[in-house]
């Protein structure tokens, strides 16, 4: 009778602990056939080298390399955003200014200055002693003062919470 | 692996508290697996290290949708996965290109990357079978690669391989055996029998 050698599948089965039902009978075959003997032990090979961890080293600090980068692509997106925003605003005073050159704007103009007028005149007579009446002119340069200021202390944040601390984790 | 004392849950909920020393320890962690599969999969040298910070970059921005449905390792084992078949894909290099011992010569779309593999081979004779195998296993298909690289080198199941290939139970294993016989092949065929399994 004809000696019915493993297949190759029966082979990597037999060597994949507790995954074949027929492990006793192989064994049984392998004690008796040389010729599967090798083949099973050529594969037994195989599995092991096909196993080692070796080759796949990264770089020394890869994981600080990975946070660095993470914080860097936080910190532009954030830049992103303010950036976003004050082009918005900017985009919003042109579209008043254009809007105040179109349509006249006095008697919302009158009301804003109603409102802010008293507190302005309160601070100028702080800051010089002297009673002065603010007009509406003197009105105009102290909103935009106030603004500038409002600009750069968006951009003094921008410059501290962020590029320092992208800069700090760079490093 | 588990060097630093935190379960995989408290060390993500650090890092998801803006604790970056906290996904320092997390890469470190699963550095090994990332570097497995992407080493394995992507044969061009230069692009593997920045695959493998990608891969990282992924998962950090992922990693508050992480629902704990799947080991944390499955998980970025997936995410490796799929960020490696994208990368191939753009390159247009074919994920399952089943070369067989006689296709040595034939003008596979895989010949530009197993080039390197052949100059190395005609160069060093007296290479252990470690590198003989790996030689080898360039002209394998990389999803042969990672299957037999997650299997064997990662010790993971075949239902663990299934979630992260998406591929049916079925298929990982017939692409496990498929590659394993095709290895054997290929080795049998190029050196003599004494020369590699001894």
């Amino acid at each position: 009778m004809a000696v019915r050698h493993m297949a190759d599948d029966e082979i990597q089965a037999y060597l994949e602990k507790g995954t074949s039902a027929l492990d006793q009978v192989f064994d049984a075959h392998l004690s008796e056939c040389r010729e599967c003997r090798e083949r099973v032990n050529e594969y037994r090979r195989l599995f092991t080298v096909i196993g080692e961890d070796r080759g796949f080293e990264l770089s020394p600090g890869f994981a600080e390399a990975v946070t660095a980068r993470i914080v860097t692509e936080q910190a532009e997106a954030a830049r992103r955003r303010w950036t976003s925003l004050l082009l918005i605003l900017a985009g919003a005073v042109v579209a008043f200014g254009a809007m105040a050159y179109f349509m006249d704007l006095r008697p919302l103009w009158d009301s804003l200055v109603g409102v802010f007028a008293p507190s302005l005149q309160r601070s100028a007579a702080a800051l010089d002693g002297v009673q002065r009446t603010v007009t509406a002119d003197t009105a105009t340069i102290l909103m935009i003062l106030f603004c500038v200021l409002i600009l750069a202390a968006v951009a003094g944040a921008d410059h501290l919470l962020f590029r320092q601390r992208q800069a700090k984790y760079c490093l | 692996m588990e060097n630093t004392g935190f379960d995989s849950r408290a060390l993500i909920e650090e890092i998801l508290g803006g604790n970056h020393r906290a996904f320092q320890t997390f890469v470190d962690r699963y550095q090994r697996l990332v570097s497995h599969i992407v080493f394995r999969m992507v044969s061009n040298r230069a692009d593997r290290e920045d695959l493998c910070q990608e891969v990282f970059v992924k998962v950090y921005h992922s990693l508050s949708g992480f629902q704990y449905g799947s080991k944390v390792s499955t998980w970025i084992g997936r995410i490796a996965y799929n960020t490696c078949v994208n990368h191939l894909q753009k390159r247009k290099v074919p994920l399952l290109d089943d070369l067989r011992p006689a296709d040595d010569e034939a003008h596979s779309a895989l010949d530009s990357v197993a080039d390197e593999a052949v100059a190395l081979d005609t160069a060093a004779e007296n290479r252990d079978l470690f590198e003989r195998v790996q030689a080898e296993m360039e002209f394998l298909s990389p999803q042969y690669r990672a299957v037999l690289t997650l299997y064997h080198l990662d010790e993971m199941t075949y239902e663990e391989i299934a979630e992260i290939t998406a591929l049916p139970m079925g298929t990982v294993k017939s692409y496990l055996f498929r590659a394993r016989q095709i290895l054997r092949d290929r080795l049998r065929k190029k050196y003599r029998m004494e020369d590699i399994w001894q």
